[in-house]
């Protein structure tokens, strides 16, 4: 079936009444579960599983999908408003959000976040119906060497994310890496740093340690402050972006766009990764970096592009291979195998209806999601108003509920608040939590990469520099770190002169 | 005034005690198991072949029990988790794991709280499938090509799930007594196995079925053997299984899912558990729905089970574990 073919049957099938109330169900409850702290798309994705056994697999997976993707839209409005990300992809974007917000621009912050995350997300199902085929096999031939290097590029730009001292960015950098090894290793079977402990077994976890350093350090720092309302009631003067963040944000949305939708294609949790990403290479290239982290647009307009985008990409692997490139992936998957559908190479030949429908109704539910939370905005920004002393207490709850939802384990809450107090300590000596996060997710990656590449060549260290695209990459990442020491160097040898 | 709301107060609540104590001694001496929804859990997160097994389970459950069967994921840790919830649950029957081999295997490695006799076995119903798998421009066309070339090229490399999972112990009991020579490179789950292989940056690999008939009907791969009958799962019945190129007395460590609950759950409810297992692996609609995931039905009664399947395949999963370094 040619694309044109496709797209119309795509349209056909999702413009069916109960698919496009699917749709709407699952893009509606994706932005709520955003919204609210601690409970993320994964979570909601698995309790909602169950509820699509009497439908058709298309409806199953519009809904679900619509999670998928819908929660990155909602997750940046309690991180602009509140400084507590909604859920992990949406980390990044409280660096310059929240300061936004506190300018008085909550809502052009929350406007470019709903318009570049629409502009992703619709850029992503675009490529993804032109390219899905192509861009499949050549993440085929990305190995563990390949992985490994992209990697070490990533880590390059780790520092990056930080807007204070170099020298704290780092240590938190290490913070993250040995909290990365906490739990089984994968490539010899031993427990590392569990202390017995059953929980720790499988690591610390992202979600309950990202809302704790972010979300419950937030709410315990706001214990102590007795915040004047007076920056957040100067009148919200404009509730959208206007011309001039329009033209700051047009450089981030495009890369945004191009580095989510190929990072998703890639196994590992990609919305998260190329939402930190975006941020540290946008402040690379900014032609300002120390406007970052005091509420510079870009550093919203970029990651939230992003990690829209990254959702597209995922689905690249899973449509046109059967392989899931991430844990909500493994979920459609799960649901794709209770309705008897396997996903692989021929899924678009034998269930073009389930292909062309999926990827129409990303693209409906895109529209859905701009139009349901472009005129939000106006109300999430009234939540400003809300005293804190009624709004943190929500916002606590949420979280402990969330923790709990992600695997009905009441470690993950533990976990949680105690990293909430960590984080709270570490902040009020100027640590920044973003490094650290991720290392934590590259860290455990690059060394399953590196030691799986070594076992593929039998100890030999030349198998990164025998394959071209890992050869390649290191060889970029080391001009980068090397350019980076250079006029490090260089501004300490200016100011030693002066 | 008072007195006539006080009063009404304590009528009220004696009213209720009485009625809930009266209902509590009906329920446990009248009503039969089982009378309210049973949960069924599994040990991994929703959307592989485990969380497929236990909804599948709990769908035809609940048909031949009459009650809701709910399915409930208790991820985490290699399924240590669930196996841990299903071992210390109330033994009253409500509680059952639709769990496997892992619960043995994380005893061997000594990383579990529990103990295998903390379980009662009920049933053996369905096993998840493997298949050993090359790409499709592989030099080795047949199982004994590549039989020949390992024993003669020692350290051949082979992709696998993860370290310690059913197919890697499969795979490591293949590899001792066939004296393959394989080294295992470790990979995350199938997700990372299937692309190993597709990408060829391993160059044999060990899938689950069902990605397996996926990629050979697209012509991706060529399946070398089949650990499992393959015309039972749907697979090419051309493609020789284990018993045939190792012949009929080859050990093999098939990745079974059993019914397990608490130890001391009673002999009355544990019969229903079994009939009711029984039935479901005899209902076509089941046949075919495990049949079209590629996974195999079949049906071992508790007794069999517990004296002849268990120990020796505990057994085989021990010496295995021991001769990898598993073992603690």
């Amino acid at each position: 079936m040619d694309i044109s073919a496709g797209i119309l049957s795509g349209f056909q099938t999702v413009l069916n009444p109960i698919n496009f109330l699917f749709c709407f169900i699952g893009v509606f409850i994706g932005t709520l579960v955003g919204v609210l702290p601690g409970i993320g798309p994964v979570g909601a994705m698995s309790i909602l599983l169950p509820t699509t056994y009497g439908f058709s697999p298309v409806s199953s997976i519009i809904m679900l999908a619509g999670i998928f993707y819908g929660a990155m839209y909602g997750g940046s409005t309690t991180s602009i408003l509140v400084n507590i990300p909604g859920e992990a992809a949406s980390v990044v974007t409280c660096l310059d959000g929240y300061q936004m917000a506190r300018k008085g621009r909550a809502g052009p912050a929350l406007g470019i976040s709903a318009l570049g995350s629409f502009i992703g997300g619709t850029f992503s199902v675009i490529g993804l119906m032109f390219l899905v085929f192509p861009l499949a096999k050549a993440a085929l031939s990305f190995g563990a060497p390949e992985y490994f290097a992209l990697i070490v590029l990533s880590m390059t730009v780790v520092t990056y994310l930080a807007s204070g001292s170099f020298i704290k960015a780092l240590i938190m950098v290490l913070f993250g890496l040995i909290l990365g090894t906490v739990g089984i290793d994968s490539t010899s079977g031993v427990a590392r740093f569990t202390f017995g402990c059953v929980p720790l077994l499988d690591g610390i976890g992202l979600v309950p340690m990202a809302m704790g350093l972010f979300g419950i350090s937030e709410v315990l720092m706001n214990l102590e402050i007795m915040l004047e309302r007076t920056i957040f009631e100067t009148k919200i003067r404009n509730l959208l972006p206007n011309l001039q963040d329009w033209k700051k944000s047009i450089g981030p949305i495009i890369r945004g766009s191009f580095m989510g939708f190929f990072l998703g294609i890639l196994p590992g949790p990609s919305p998260v990764i190329s939402s930190f990403l975006s941020y540290s290479i946008e402040k690379r290239i900014s032609k300002d970096p120390t406007s970052f982290g005091k509420g510079a647009i870009e550093g919203v307009a970029g990651p939230e592009t992003a990690n829209n985008a990254a959702t597209g990409g995922s689905f690249v692997p899973l449509l046109a291979l059967g392989i899931p490139p991430n844990i909500s992936m493994g979920i459609l998957l799960g649901a794709l195998m209770i309705h008897n559908v396997i996903p692989g190479p021929l899924l678009i030949s034998q269930r073009p209806e389930i292909f062309w429908g999926i990827i129409v109704s990303m693209y409906i539910g895109n529209i859905m999601l701009v139009l349901l939370n472009l005129p939000l905005i106006g109300i999430w920004v009234q939540v400003l108003k809300i005293p804190y002393r009624l709004l943190m207490p929500l916002i606590l709850l949420c979280c402990l509920i969330g923790a709990y939802s992600i695997n009905n384990n009441i470690a993950d809450v533990i976990i949680m608040n105690i990293f909430g107090v960590v984080g709270y300590a570490l902040r009020k000596f100027d640590y920044e939590m973003a490094p650290l996060i991720l290392a934590y997710i590259l860290g455990p990656m690059l060394e399953a990469h590196f030691r799986t590449s070594l076992i593929m060549s039998d100890g030999n260290l030349s198998i990164f520099m025998e394959r071209p695209i890992s050869c390649v990459t290191l060889v970029i990442s080391i001009i980068l770190l090397l350019s980076t020491g250079f006029s490090y160097y260089r501004k300490m040898k200016g100011k030693v002169i002066t | 005034m008072r007195t006539k709301i006080v009063s009404g107060v304590l009528g009220i609540t004696l009213l209720l005690t009485l009625v809930s104590i009266s209902s509590n001694s009906s329920l446990a001496q009248e009503k039969k198991y089982p009378s309210r929804p049973i949960e069924i859990v599994c040990g991994y997160p929703p959307g592989g072949a485990m969380d497929f097994t236990m909804r599948v389970w709990g769908k035809y459950l609940e048909k031949y029990l009459g009650v809701p069967v709910v399915p409930v994921n208790k991820p985490g840790a290699g399924a240590i988790i669930g196996c841990t919830h299903v071992a210390t649950a109330e033994p009253d029957g409500y509680t059952i794991g639709a769990l496997g081999d892992h619960c043995t295997i994380n005893v061997v490695a000594g990383r579990a709280k529990y103990k295998l006799e903390d379980f009662r076995y009920i049933a053996g119903a369905t096993n998840v499938c493997n298949v050993l798998v090359v790409p499709v421009d592989s030099p080795w066309k047949t199982m004994q090509d590549f039989i020949d070339y390992a024993r003669k090229n020692p350290g051949v490399k082979y992709a696998h799930p993860g370290i310690g999972s059913s197919a890697h112990i499969r795979a490591e009991s293949l590899n001792k007594f066939a004296n393959l020579k394989l080294v295992g490179v470790p990979l995350k789950g199938d997700a990372e196995v299937v692309p190993a292989i597709l990408g060829k940056h391993v160059p044999i690999g060990l899938f689950s079925s069902a990605p397996a008939k996926a990629q050979l009907d697209a012509g991706k791969i060529r399946a070398l053997m089949s650990f499992d009958p393959p015309g039972e799962i749907g697979l090419d019945p051309k493609i020789p299984d284990l018993q045939t190129v190792f012949g009929k007395d080859a050990p093999d460590v098939d990745i079974g899912s059993y019914l397990m609950v608490p130890r001391k759950t009673p002999d009355d409810i544990a019969t229903v558990l079994e009939r009711a297992m029984e039935q479901v692996t005899k209902d076509p609609e089941f046949i075919k729905e495990v049949r079209a995931n590629n996974m195999q039905v079949k049906f071992i009664d508790s007794k069999t089970l517990n004296q002849k399947v268990l120990p020796v395949k505990n057994a085989r999963i021990e010496a295995v574990m021991k001769e990898t370094g598993l073992a603690k």
